[in-house]
C-alpha cells in the first residue's frame, strides 16, 4: 500500500508535450520589394518588415525599424532606391500605464493609425500620415513624386476612421519629403503624369483634376458631364505623347472623351462600340482601341483630335475580338484574355495599318513582349475540348506560345503544370524566357530562337513568383513557410538562396508602440 | 518568513538518524503566462523530466540540486496549408536549500527556494520528412528561481538505512526573458524574439534516501 502511494505524484503531473496550432497569418508575404541593394519582406504574423541582404555565403536579414508600425503593403520607387511602405500602428485610448501590449487594450479603446513610410538603405527615411483607406501608389515618370489614393478596384477592405474623404489623393515628394493633398472627386481611378513631370492628372467619377506637382494645388477641374445626376466612371485614360490632350474612355459608353489640357476644351467622339482598353504610341502619335464584343481595332490619329470625326478613325477588321494590347514602338500586339474560344493574336503595324494574324493553340492568359518588340511570349490556359486526340490533349493543358514578329511565326508549347511566373531577358544577340511552373522545383530557361529546347534549371524548392531586380537579375520567391528566396543571374544562371528569414519576429510581442508621445 | 524561521531554528541541529542523502527522478510542469507562448503553443505548460539530489546539512535543512529537461513541440499550420514543426526545449539547473519538518516518520513537509540557470532552444523545420531541409536553431541562456512547498513521503520502517521516498511540490517560478538568437549566424546573431516563463510549477519524484 505504502509503495503504491509513491506513484501518485507521477500520475498527477501528467505530460503536455505536443500539439497542433493554427496561425491565421502566414509568416511572410511572397510579394517582396527589391531595391538595388536589398530585398524587403513583410512578415504578417510578426507585424514586421525585414531587409534581406545577399552575402557571399547566402544572406542575412535585419528588422527595419518602423517605430512600432506593421507593414500592410509596399511598392518600390521607379529608380529602385526606395520602398514605400503602407503601415499601421495601434493606439490604446486607455492610458493606463499597466496596458503595455495590444492584447491588454480593450477592443473599444484600440484604434489603428495609418501612415506611408519611405524606407531607404534599411531605414525609415520619412513618414507621412495617410488616411486608412488609401491602398494604391502611383509614381511620376521620373520617380520623384508618389501619389497615394484609394483605388476601389483593388478590392481591399475600405477602413474608415471617423470621417473620410474617399476622393483625397496624397502627394509625397520623395526628394525633399514634402507632402500635400487634394480632393479630386469621388473614387479616383487613375493618375497620369505629364511628360515634363510638373503636373498630374487624376481621373475620378465624372471629373478630371489636374494638380501642380510643385505646389500640390489643383490647377484645373473639368467635369465629365454637365448633368449632376449622371455618373460617368472612366474605364481607361491616356495622355497623348505631347501631353496636351487627355483621352478618356468611360464605363459602358462608346464615346471617347478628349480634354485639351491647355484650353480646357472637351471634345467627345463616337468609337462605335464600348472599348475594352486603349493605348497610345508615341512613334506614330496614334491611339489604339480594342473591343471585347467587336471584331475590329480602331486606330486614331492624335494629331487630328480637334477635328474628330469618323474619318479620324482607321477601323481594321479582325477575325476575333481582342480586349488587350501590348505596345512597342510603332506596333501593337492585340489579343483576347476573356473568351473561351479565342486563339488569335494580331500584330498591327501602326505606320501602315498592316495586320498579321497569329494563331496559338489555347486561349491567352497573359502576354509579355520584349522591349524591342521582336518577340512575345504568351501563357496559354486550358480550354474545354470534346476531342480525344492530340488537339484535345493540348487543349486540356497549360502552355506557352512564342511569337516571333520577325519571321511571323507562332509556336505553341505544352507545359508540365501551370506557369506561375514569366520574365523575358534580352541581350544583343539572344533572348530568353524564364518560366516558373507551379509545384515544380525547376526553372525553364527557354531560348526564344529555339523554344522547344528549353533547359531545366534546378531550384531549391517549388517557386511561386519571379520578378526583375533593378540590377538585371531576378528574384524568385519559393513555397517555403519559413522563407526562401533565390537570386538568379540570367547571364550565367548562377543562384544564391536566402532562407529562414520568416522566423524573424516569431516570438515578438505585440507591444503598444509610441506610448507616452504627445 | 516561515522559511527563514525554520532555517534559523534548525541551523545548529545535527543529523539524528544518519540518513542525509536523497536521490530522485522527477516529473514536472512549469506553466507560463507569456502571450507569445500562448500564441504559438496549444498548452500553457512545459513538461519536464530530470533528477534531484540532496544532502542534509542538519536534520531539517538540506541542500538540493536538480536538472530538468523540459520539452514541447508544436506543429504550426497556416492558412496557406503549409506547416512548420517547432520544438522547444529548456534545460534548467536549480540549486537551493530545502527545509523540512518531520510530522510522522513517513511524512516530511518542506519548503524550498532555489535559483535556476536555464538554457532554452527552439528548432524550426519546414518538413520533418525532408532531410535536405535546413533546420533553424535559436537559443539563449537565462536565470531565474522558484519557491515551492512540498511534502515527502518515506514509507517503511524507520530503522532501515535505505528508504524508498517520493515527493510532490507546488510553487511559483520565473525564468527571465530568453532572447532567442540564431545559433548558426556567426558574428551577426539574428533574433526571433523572446520568451518570458513565469507561473506555477509542479514537481513530483520518486527515489531513495540513504
Amino acid at each position: 500500500m505504502s509503495k503504491s502511494i509513491a506513484l501518485i505524484p507521477l500520475l498527477l503531473t501528467g505530460c503536455y508535450g505536443s500539439g497542433n496550432h493554427y496561425i491565421e497569418d502566414s509568416l511572410w508575404n511572397t510579394q517582396t520589394a527589391s531595391t538595388a541593394d536589398a530585398t524587403y519582406v513583410e512578415l504578417p504574423h510578426a507585424g514586421q518588415l525585414i531587409q534581406v541582404t545577399e552575402t557571399p555565403d547566402g544572406g542575412t536579414w535585419s528588422v527595419v525599424d518602423l517605430d512600432g508600425a506593421e507593414p500592410t503593403a509596399m511598392t518600390v520607387a521607379p529608380d529602385g532606391s526606395q520602398v514605400l511602405v503602407f503601415a499601421r500602428w495601434p493606439e490604446c485610448k486607455d492610458t493606463d500605464e499597466e496596458i503595455l501590449n495590444v492584447i491588454d487594450c480593450a477592443s473599444e479603446d484600440l484604434t489603428w493609425n495609418t501612415e506611408l513610410a519611405v524606407v531607404e538603405d534599411g531605414k525609415r527615411s520619412s513618414v507621412s500620415e495617410i488616411a486608412p483607406h488609401m491602398n494604391t501608389v502611383a509614381f511620376s515618370d521620373d520617380g520623384t513624386v508618389a501619389v497615394a489614393y484609394l483605388d476601389y478596384a483593388v478590392g481591399t477592405e475600405v477602413e474608415i476612421d471617423g470621417l473620410a474623404d474617399l476622393g483625397e489623393v496624397r502627394f509625397i515628394n520623395l526628394l525633399d519629403g514634402s507632402v500635400g493633398s487634394a480632393s479630386v472627386g469621388f473614387s479616383p481611378s487613375k493618375v497620369l503624369f505629364s511628360a515634363d513631370g510638373t503636373s498630374a492628372v487624376v481621373m475620378s467619377r465624372s471629373k478630371v483634376v489636374k494638380v501642380d506637382l510643385n505646389t500640390f494645388e489643383k490647377v484645373l477641374e473639368a467635369p465629365l458631364t454637365l448633368d449632376a445626376d449622371a455618373q460617368v466612371d472612366p474605364s481607361g485614360a491616356e495622355l497623348t505623347p505631347d501631353g496636351s490632350t487627355l483621352l478618356i474612355t468611360v464605363e459602358g459608353s462608346s464615346d471617347l472623351y478628349m480634354l485639351d489640357l491647355d484650353t480646357v476644351y472637351w471634345n467627345i467622339g463616337a468609337l462605335g462600340a464600348v472599348p475594352s482598353t486603349l493605348s497610345v504610341d508615341s512613334v506614330t502619335d496614334t491611339s489604339v482601341f480594342v473591343f471585347a464584343n467587336q471584331t475590329e481595332v480602331n486606330v486614331l490619329d492624335n494629331s487630328r483630335l480637334d477635328i474628330f470625326s469618323q474619318e479620324s478613325i482607321d477601323s481594321i477588321a479582325l477575325e476575333e475580338p481582342a480586349n488587350s494590347i501590348e505596345m512597342a514602338d510603332g506596333m501593337a500586339l492585340l489579343y483576347n484574355t476573356s473568351g473561351t474560344d479565342y486563339h488569335d493574336v494580331y500584330r498591327l503595324d501602326l505606320s501602315n495599318s498592316d495586320l498579321i494574324e497569329y494563331v496559338v493553340s489555347n486561349p491567352v492568359s497573359s502576354m509579355r513582349m520584349l522591349d524591342s518588340g521582336e518577340l512575345a511570349v504568351a501563357i496559354l490556359r486550358p480550354e474545354s475540348s470534346a476531342s480525344n486526340d492530340l488537339d484535345g490533349y493540348q487543349d486540356a493543358r497549360w502552355g506557352l506560345a512564342v511569337i516571333d514578329m520577325a519571321s511571323d511565326e507562332a509556336i505553341s508549347l505544352v507545359t508540365e503544370s501551370e506557369p506561375v511566373g514569366l520574365e523575358l531577358v534580352e541581350d544583343d544577340d539572344s533572348a530568353y524566357a524564364l518560366v516558373l511552373l507551379s509545384g515544380l522545383d525547376y526553372l525553364l530557361h527557354v531560348d526564344l530562337s529555339s523554344p522547344g529546347e528549353a533547359e531545366q534549371i534546378d531550384l531549391p524548392a517549388p517557386p511561386l513568383s519571379i520578378e526583375a531586380l533593378p540590377d538585371g537579375r531576378f528574384l524568385i520567391a519559393h513555397d517555403a513557410p519559413l522563407g526562401l528566396i533565390t537570386y538568379l543571374d540570367p547571364t550565367d544562371l548562377s543562384q544564391t538562396s536566402v532562407s529562414g528569414f520568416a522566423a524573424a519576429g516569431l516570438f515578438s510581442d505585440d507591444v503598444l508602440p509610441r506610448t507616452g508621445e504627445e | 518568513m516561515i522559511l527563514i524561521t525554520l532555517l534559523a531554528g534548525s541551523a545548529l541541529a545535527g543529523s539524528a538518524d544518519g540518513i542525509d542523502h536523497e536521490l530522485s527522478v522527477e516529473l514536472g510542469s512549469m506553466y507560463t503566462s507569456d502571450d507569445t507562448w500562448r500564441d504559438l503553443f496549444d498548452s500553457e505548460a512545459v513538461s519536464a523530466q530530470g533528477f534531484r539530489a540532496g544532502y542534509s546539512i542538519n536534520p531539517n535543512v538540506a541542500v538540493v540540486a536538480s536538472w530538468h529537461r523540459g520539452a514541447h513541440d508544436s506543429r504550426l499550420s497556416f492558412s496557406s496549408e503549409q506547416s512548420v514543426n517547432m520544438d522547444f526545449t529548456i534545460h534548467q539547473l536549480a540549486v537551493g536549500p530545502k527545509v523540512d519538518y518531520q510530522v510522522f516518520h513517513w511524512l516530511r513537509p518542506y519548503a524550498t527556494v532555489q535559483g535556476v540557470g536555464a538554457l532554452g532552444r527552439i528548432q524550426l523545420d519546414e518538413d520533418a520528412q525532408d532531410d535536405d531541409n535546413d533546420l533553424l536553431r535559436f537559443s539563449d541562456t537565462s536565470f531565474g528561481g522558484f519557491a515551492a512547498l512540498g511534502a515527502e513521503f518515506v514509507p517503511g520502517s524507520e530503522s532501515r538505512r535505505l528508504h524508498l521516498a517520493t515527493h510532490i511540490e507546488l510553487g511559483y517560478g520565473k525564468v527571465f526573458a530568453m532572447t532567442f538568437e540564431d545559433e548558426d549566424a556567426g558574428n551577426t546573431p539574428i533574433e526571433i524574439g523572446d520568451l518570458d516563463m513565469q507561473g506555477f510549477t509542479i514537481n513530483a519524484g520518486v527515489g531513495v534516501r540513504f
